[in-house]
Order: C-alpha cells, then structure tokens, then sequence
C-alpha cells in the first residue's frame, strides 16, 4: 500500500498551457526556446527568428509590391549602402532556386544590379568597383551607369544644354532657360548642375532626382518591368517629412504607395519598406554583409545642414523616444491620396512626379512679392499672370539693386559654346519654370538666389559700378550668370536637355488642347 | 550704401522678409503682409457683404494683429462686415484677466463692440476652480473643449454669422506634421482646410492661414500694437514641443518650409468628408445634438456636458481617458495595474473598496460615496437613487453598491493557475472584483438553483445581454468569503 511518507515520482502537473502569445522571460519571444540577443519594438528574438522575421517581411513587401505578372526582369537598383547591401542579398535569397522544390516557379525571370556611379559629384570612384564584385558575388549581371549620362540622350548623343538665360529672382521665379550645344563634358556639366544650387538641401535633391531618373531610364532601356528600391522604413518616414516639407505631398502616393502606377510600364518595389534601419544594420551584422559607404553631402555635418539632414535627426530622435514613429509615419503616408491619378496629370519635366494643378497661382496669392498687382487692386489677380512673358514687372526692372536678378531676353551669348549645331536647340529661350511642378520651383529658386548672391559679391569686386538704368549692364550681368568668366568660381547652372524636351511638348500639347478647346466636351458639375 | 527695398525700390530695406528672404522697406511690408490675408479672404470667399463677424481675440499677438488687419481690409477694400470681437474669459489668473485688458483697449481702438463669456458665467467653473479640483494634468482636456464650445455659445449670443481665429501658417504646418507622427489620418485630411463648418454650426476660418508667426510678430512691432504675450501658466504639451522646435529648424534651412509644409497638406485634403462614425450616412460625419445643452455632439451628451458632470459630482477624472487608470490613482498607494487581465485576485488589505469607483463610464450617474468625495465642491444636483452598479452599455441597475462587501486578500492569479495563463504572472497589486452577496445577484443564470459555480456574467437586461464580466464561487480559495458570489467589470 502506499505511505504518505513514501515518494512518489508524479508527472509534474503543467501549470499551464503553453499559446503561442505567451511570452517567457528570458526567451525568445518567437520560438521561446533560445535566448534572445536583439529586442526590436519591445520584440525580443534569438539570432534565426530575427532574421527568419526580417526575410520574411522582405519577401512579404516583394510579393505585394509587385502585381506585376510572373516572369518579370527586376532592375534593383544599389548605393552600395547598408540598405542596398541587404537588399541585394535578399533579392539573391529570394531569387535562388527552392532546393526542396527546384521546379517550381521562380517570381522573377531575371535580376540586373544598377549602380548610378555619382562619382563625378561626390568623389570616391573606387566605391564603383566593390559593389561591381558584390553584385558579382550576387551572380547578378551589373550595370554602373555615371550619372552624369543624364545629360546625354539614351541613345549617347549630346543633346546640349540647358543654360539659364535671365533670372527672376521674384518668388513667382523665372528661369529663362535656352538649349544650346556645349564642348563641356557631360561630367562637367553635372558638376555645374549641382553645385550652383548654392544650399544643400538643393543640392541633395537635384542629386537625388537626376539619379532616379537615371535608373528609371536604365530599366526602361533593359527591359525591366520592377525596379527594386533599398529605401527601408526609417528612409521613407525621413522621405515622407522631407518631402512634405518640400512641397511634393502632392506625389506623396507615388513615393509610397505600393500601387501608385505613376511610372508606366515599371513597377516601383521597396521589399526593405517594413525593416528599420536598426534592423538592418543588425540583420548585415549577423549575416556578415558588408556596405561600401560613399560619404554624401551632408555626411558628417550638422542637422541644419539641409532639410534631409535635419528630418532624419528629428526622426530617428523621435523614434529614440516613441518606437513606433517611424511604423506611424509610414503607414500614415501610404493611406494618402491625392488628384494626381486624373487623367489630365501631367509629369514634372524635371522630377518627373506628377504636377499640381494651379499651383504657381497659389504660391503667387499667398506670398505676394510683387507690388504691381498691390498698387493696382482692381486686378488682383492679374497681376500675377505675368509669368509667361519674358519681362518682368517695371518695378523690378528699374530696380538699382536688382538688375541681377532681372529678367532680360537677351539674343545668346556666343561664349563657351560652339553656336547652335544642335538640331534639336530651340533657337528662342524659355520660361522652364511654369512647367515644372511646386517642389522643383523651389529647387530653382535655390539657384536664382545663389546667382543673385554671386552678381552681388561679383558687382562688389567690380570697380565700376554698374548704372542702374543701364539696359547694357543688365545684359552683361545676365550673359555673366549664363556663361561666366573663366576667373569666376561661381559654376553656372545648367540642366539637362531632357527637361527643355518634355517642356517643349508639353508647350505644344498645351497649344493643341486650346486650339480644340471649344470642341471639348466638359464634364458639368453633377 | 543703404540697402534699397527690392520691391518699391524708393525705400531704404528695413527688414528681412521672413517667409521669403527679401529686403524690403516698412512700407512694402506692410502691403504683402495685408494683400496677403485679403488674397486668401477673396480666393476662399469666406465672407459675405453684410456678413456679422466675430474675431475670437485672446489678446495674444495673433488675434491683437487679426483685428488691426480685418478693421483695415474691411474699410480699405470694403468688404462690408459687420466685426465685432469675441473673448472667452477662461478664469486664469496672471494671464487672462491680463491679457483680457488688451482685448478691452482693443475695442477701444477699432471702435468694435466686444463681447466676453467667461467658464465661469457659462459652466459655473472657471479655469483655476478646475485646476484647484483636478491639479495640473490634463486641465488643458477642460480647457480646450469649454472654450471651443464657449466661443460658439458668445457668438451665437452676438448672432453672428462667422467667426475668424487667429491661426498662423505655423499653426497649421505644425498640426501637418502633427497628425503625421500621431498618424491621424482623417484629421490629416482636414486639417489644412481654411473654414470649418457643418450645418449646424457657426462656420470658422483661418484668415492668417498662410501668414507666419514671425511676420504677425514684426507686423505688431513696427505697428506698435500692444498684445499680451505670455504663455498660458498651466501645461504646455510636450509632443507637439518636438514638432515645433522641429518645424522652426526647417525654417532656418528654408523660408518657405512652412508654406510648403501647408502646400503639402493642401493636396490631401479629402473631398469626401471623413467618415466619423456608423451612423453617417453618405460619407458625411453625423452630427446630434447634446441632450442636455443642445449643442452639436456625436454622442447623447457633448463632451462639454460630460466633462461638466464629472466636475459637478466630484470625479472630474471619468470623463478623460481610461476609466480604469483613474480607478488606480485615486486609491492612496495604488500602482497602476500590470496587466488588463480580468480582475480575479483581491487585496492584500481590508481596506473598504471605494464605491464610486467601481464603474467609471463617461455618463455615469453615480453619485459619490463618502470615501473620495471630500473636494467636491457642489452638491449634487439631483437627489440621487441608491448608487449601482451598472451594465456597461445599457444602464440596467445590478447590484447596489452598498451591499458589496470588504474581503480580504486572496493569493493572486495563482489561485486560478489551472485556467489561467500564467500563475507566475505578477500578483495584482489590488483586488478589482466585487464581492457580492449570493441573493443580490441571483438575476445571474446558475446562481440561484446553484447549478454552476463560475460562469460569465451577462446583462439581465434581455434587449442588451452584454458580457459584464466573470462570476466564480470561489469558496475553496477564500475561505473567509465562501458565503460570497464576485461580479466584475459591471
């Protein structure tokens, strides 16, 4: 029989029932058996659940990103960065042939790896070759294409030049720009495009769209129906205040929808956009992926450096703070919607995002810096529809300090070029800057305002004074900030022709759509 | 050599412009800055000729600077308004009775007639009176939504037929981004509109929509118009310290951030009204009426009523946020809870539980009981029945609070280890259960013929039969209180 005393080996009774949402202290939140090393938004995971959890998020956004039909080619497109590096190694993982299953499907037929070698701007060409060998690494075929191509046709021929003719430094801006054949190298001309914009915030953004569309046009040219971004999310919530802060909320959908079918024919996908940057770093660290770093801009200098600069320190601050931050911001932008899918939306010529209607008016209603439409109230409006002509307001143009900034039409200057061999030069100049959309204005307005600076300090070290009244000096200042001596430093502005192309079919379908305009039916309001 | 002013080009250039960098004379100023707000009040049609309007003037610089402008865009361009001006006396010392004494030498000057409510006058609390009652937390909850409701109630009173705040571009662009890092979508949408407005209510809009702070500031120092400028002495909110102390770097970086920011938020705004609740129909939010005051309210009181309630009975705290919390902190040495499990375990001492704090709904009508009612400042209104229990959704009456009794401490969680999750779970530091006596709760199903011995609670209430809550007879585990049946969570 049994005694009391006796002991009794009894099945431990299970205190309780293990779910799959209990957590365990000191374990793994995930398996709960190893023990955790990373906590990531208050999760904490072992080593394989962490990156189990980062690859599946990555395959997750690639899947839903894409609706593109199997089969597809993938241009991923890399800096060499943190970001790029996983990105390029997901792609690989996610490319690979299932070894369990190795006739099953693959989602894509093909990946190119696109480097835009900014190396002409920001220095460090020996970068190009690292990431060559990682996308090598990768078995993938690799495309480092200079940046500076986007001053040439997609076909290698020199299109010319875009140089400024007369600058308007009034808010509503001008930018009279002529298109010209230049001897300067495509290399050198990048180099003027982006340091005349004297501020770096301009700069960052003029480097960041002329490289995007350097990549929008390598796909186009491989055939590539899904370019992959390695913008992760801490990125793109830096990306969506940025943005906003630069006026582009009207493209907000097209930078972070997963379906904005802004770009006809290329799927945009951001397989990184659920992964923070900390993530990121600590997935390269545990699977020994390395970054080549290329300094930028406003690497290493302080926050107020530029608007990017300053949103990313508020943002990853705030997420130091609030760990979901980045998570809100994120989803909050993607909820957003805007008119750009009318069908009358057409592409910034220079950014190629979408462009908001009417919004030169706005700028000029709400930030008035032209008192001919003051003075005379009757047409408060009128005022302001002044933006066409190549003239300014007579009051500016008499103005003693500012017959830099004037506007003044001025047949081309013969300096530094070798005339107009160019089929495609328009022979007139024009006015880019109605044609191009809110945030791009303002980018523009970075260089009237450094070329205005530069005529000042240039009239500064001039000895004789320039007369105000005189129509002569007006005009050298204006050939000056169009072609500048070779003993100025200041460097010209110039942009690539492809701009003066969309904006002169862009005048021309203008043209056509009023000449038909009486036998266009208009939907009333219903 | 003097700078010459780049716009008129006569003058000597006085001031940096802020929005755009240009320097410009005194003069010109003054003629963007105006031409400015009258642009935005042409474009957007916000007034009619004839229109009576109020300015809601705080005395601060935006609203001293709105009326100087609305008096003289009014003559110069001949809008025909009616203006007059609309202060809420909120009741705080030290900077509104100050401020208020602008207002006064406002009406002075402009030749506008000037009306002030006061909380007091329209609640029968003033500011400090709440402050007094619920310290210095969440007073700007009172503050906000009184003085929302205030300013509606004095213009209906002055039957005017708009109302214009002062506003600035930095305002708005900080409520952008605001509603970006909150991720408050709908509000996301609205909140660049210029006028607000709903059917049943007086329309509001923002004249100074697109004008920035630092111009409204330099447009009163070359005008020399006196304002009062001193922070409101209680809170200042934290989170949206970040975004401004942000928005004004962006600024630094580049003059038109701001207007950006707000050319931005422009693009989201939504046609389609945002979708507020079930009810809407259309896409279009439903609007009630508060059943006591009548004012506009999605709910059967407005927020107002609600707030003024819990004032009145002396439980100022039910109406904001979780009712729960608040059930914690009134408790002296209470921490907050770990977890939102169901209340099982019980308290380590006998303390009496404190009987108005057992339920803690927005409208509740329980009056206070001895226990924590020793600030209340009035009586209560209505001679009140016994307090109850009640269901959460319907009201029915459960259980009268005074035959819920004292019990001492159980074990905790681990007390129901066999079917709870985790018994190593930290203890509760109070018991949250009612312990209640077996013949007060025999409407619950399986108690009174004794066929069960833990079951769910439900409403008796047939049409509502809500969950309220966990029954259990836990006669082995308190052996004190076997003679007592637990309801939670009514």
């Amino acid at each position: 029989m049994c005694s009391i005393d006796q002991d009794v080996d009894m099945p431990v009774p299970k205190s309780k029932i293990t779910t799959r949402r209990d957590l365990l202290q000191g374990r793994c939140h995930k398996c709960k058996e190893a023990p955790p090393v990373v906590d990531m938004k208050r999760v904490q995971y072992c080593r394989p659940c962490f990156i189990e959890s980062v690859l599946y998020r990555f395959k997750l956004a690639v899947m839903r990103g894409s609706k593109e039909p199997d089969g597809a080619k993938v241009c991923i497109a890399v800096s060499g960065g943190p970001s790029s590096s996983l990105l390029l190694e997901g792609m690989k993982r996610f490319h690979a042939i299932d070894p369990t299953n190795p006739r099953k499907r693959r989602k894509f037929s093909e990946m190119i790896v696109c480097y835009i070698d900014t190396a002409a701007v920001l220095g460090h060409s020996e970068k190009a070759v690292e990431i060559d060998q990682a996308a090598k690494e990768a078995g993938f075929e690799f495309f480092r294409v200079p940046l500076e191509s986007v001053f040439l046709n997609p076909d290698g021929s020199d299109p010319g030049v875009l140089v400024p003719q007369g600058i308007n430094a009034q808010e509503i801006i001008q930018l009279q720009m002529i298109q010209q054949s230049t001897s300067v190298t495509p290399a050198e001309r990048l180099q003027q495009c982006v340091h005349a914009l004297g501020k770096a915030t301009a700069k960052e953004e003029m480097l960041e769209l002329l490289t995007w569309k350097v990549i929008i046009r390598l796909a186009k040219r491989e055939g590539c129906a899904v370019v992959a971004r390695g913008d992760n999310s801490t990125r793109m919530a830096v990306n969506v205040i940025a943005q906003t802060s630069r006026g582009r909320g009207f493209g907000m959908p097209v930078e972070m929808s997963e379906h904005a079918g802004w770009y006809k024919g290329i799927t945009i996908v951001r397989p990184l956009r659920d992964i923070l940057a900390k993530e990121v770093a600590v997935f390269n660290r545990f699977e020994q992926i390395h970054a080549v770093l290329t300094p930028e801009f406003t690497t290493g200098m302080p926050a107020k450096a530029s608007i990017d600069r300053l949103t990313e320190a508020f943002v990853v601050g705030l997420q130091n703070e609030f760990p979901m931050t980045v998570n809100t911001v994120v989803r909050t932008a993607a909820k957003v919607v805007t008119g750009y899918t009318d069908e009358d939306t057409t592409p910034c010529p220079l950014c190629d995002g979408p462009i908001q209607k009417s919004s030169s008016d706005w700028r000029a209603r709400h930030t008035v810096s032209n008192l001919a439409a003051v003075k005379n109230p009757a047409s408060t409006t009128g005022g302001v529809k002044q933006k066409e002509d190549g003239k300014s307001s007579p009051c500016s143009n008499d103005c003693a300090c500012s017959e830099n900034v004037t506007s003044v039409t001025v047949p081309p200057p013969s300096i530094s070029t070798s005339c107009c061999s160019s089929t495609r030069a328009s022979a007139k100049p024009m006015d880019i800057s109605p044609h191009i959309c809110y945030a791009c204005q303002n980018l523009c307005r970075d260089v009237v305002d450094t070329a205005a600076a530069a005529a000042v300090t240039r009239r500064k070290t001039a000895a004789p004074l320039p007369t105000s009244q005189n129509p002569a000096s007006a005009t050298s200042i204006a050939a000056s900030i169009a072609a500048p001596p070779p003993e100025q430093q200041q460097p010209a502005f110039v942009l690539p022709a492809y701009v003066a192309e969309a904006v002169v079919s862009r005048k021309g379908r203008d043209w056509m759509k009023k000449e038909i305009g009486e036998f266009l039916i208009e939907d009333g309001e219903d | 050599m003097p700078k010459l002013c780049v716009l008129c080009n006569a003058q000597r250039a006085v001031l940096k412009r802020p929005k755009t960098a240009q320097q410009i004379c005194r003069d010109c100023f003054y003629a963007v800055f105006e031409t400015e707000v009258h642009n935005t009040i042409l474009h957007n049609n916000l007034f009619q000729r004839g229109d009576k309007v109020a300015i809601a003037a705080s005395g601060g610089k935006d609203s001293t600077v709105l009326a100087h402008v609305m008096t003289t865009l009014n003559d110069r361009y001949n809008y025909g308004l009616d203006l007059c001006l609309l202060s809420v006396d909120e009741g705080i010392t030290g900077y509104r009775d100050d401020s208020l004494e602008t207002v006064k030498r406002n009406e002075q000057q402009y030749k506008i007639p000037l009306k002030i409510v006061s909380y007091a006058e329209l609640y029968g609390w003033s500011m400090d009176a709440i402050v007094k009652e619920i310290g210095m937390k969440n007073n700007c909850t009172f503050c906000g939504v009184f003085r929302r409701q205030a300013l509606d109630r004095g213009a209906a009173l002055l039957g005017v037929d708009h109302i214009v705040t002062g506003h600035n571009a930095d305002d708005i662009a900080e409520t952008v981004l605001m509603n970006i890092l909150r991720g408050d979508f709908s509000r996301l949408q609205r909140c660049t509109s210029i006028r607000t407005a709903t059917d049943e209510t007086i329309p509001r809009s923002k004249p100074f929509k697109y004008t920035y702070e630092k111009e409204i500031v330099m447009y009163a120092y070359f005008k020399k118009l006196d304002y009062f400028s001193t922070e409101c002495i209680y809170s200042p909110n934290a989170y949206r310290g970040y975004a401004r102390a942000f928005l004004k770097d962006l600024e630094a970086v580049r003059p038109s951030a701001i207007m950006d920011i707000i050319h931005s938020g422009e693009a989201w705004e939504s046609k389609v009204e945002v979708k507020m609740g079930a009810k809407g129909k259309d896409g279009k939010v439903a609007v009630g009426s508060c059943e006591r005051c009548g004012y506009m309210s999605s709910q059967k009181l407005c927020k107002a009523c609600v707030l003024l309630e819990g004032l009145n009975k002396g439980l100022p705290k039910v109406a904001i946020g979780n009712s729960a919390k608040y059930r914690d902190s009134t408790r002296p040495g209470a921490k907050p809870p770990t977890h939102d499990a169901l209340p099982i375990s019980s308290t380590t001492t006998t303390t009496p539980i404190p009987t108005t704090t057992t339920t803690a709904p927005s409208t509740s009508t329980i009056a206070p009981s001895s226990s924590t009612s020793q600030t209340t400042p009035t009586p209560t209104p209505t001679a009140p029945l016994t307090p109850h229990l009640r269901c959460k959704k319907c009201r029915t009456r459960l259980v009268p609070l005074t035959s819920l009794s004292t019990h001492d401490q159980g074990t905790g969680q681990s007390a129901f280890g066999f079917r709870k999750r985790d018994a190593a779970l930290e203890v509760a530091t109070r018991c949250q259960s009612h312990h209640v006596a077996e013949t007060d709760v025999d409407w619950i199903a399986g108690v009174a013929d004794g066929s069960r011995t833990e079951d769910k609670v439900l409403c008796p209430n047939n049409t509502c039969a809500v969950k309220l809550g966990a029954w259990s007879w836990a006669g082995k585990v308190f052996a004190k209180m076997r003679m007592f049946r637990e309801v939670a969570k009514c």
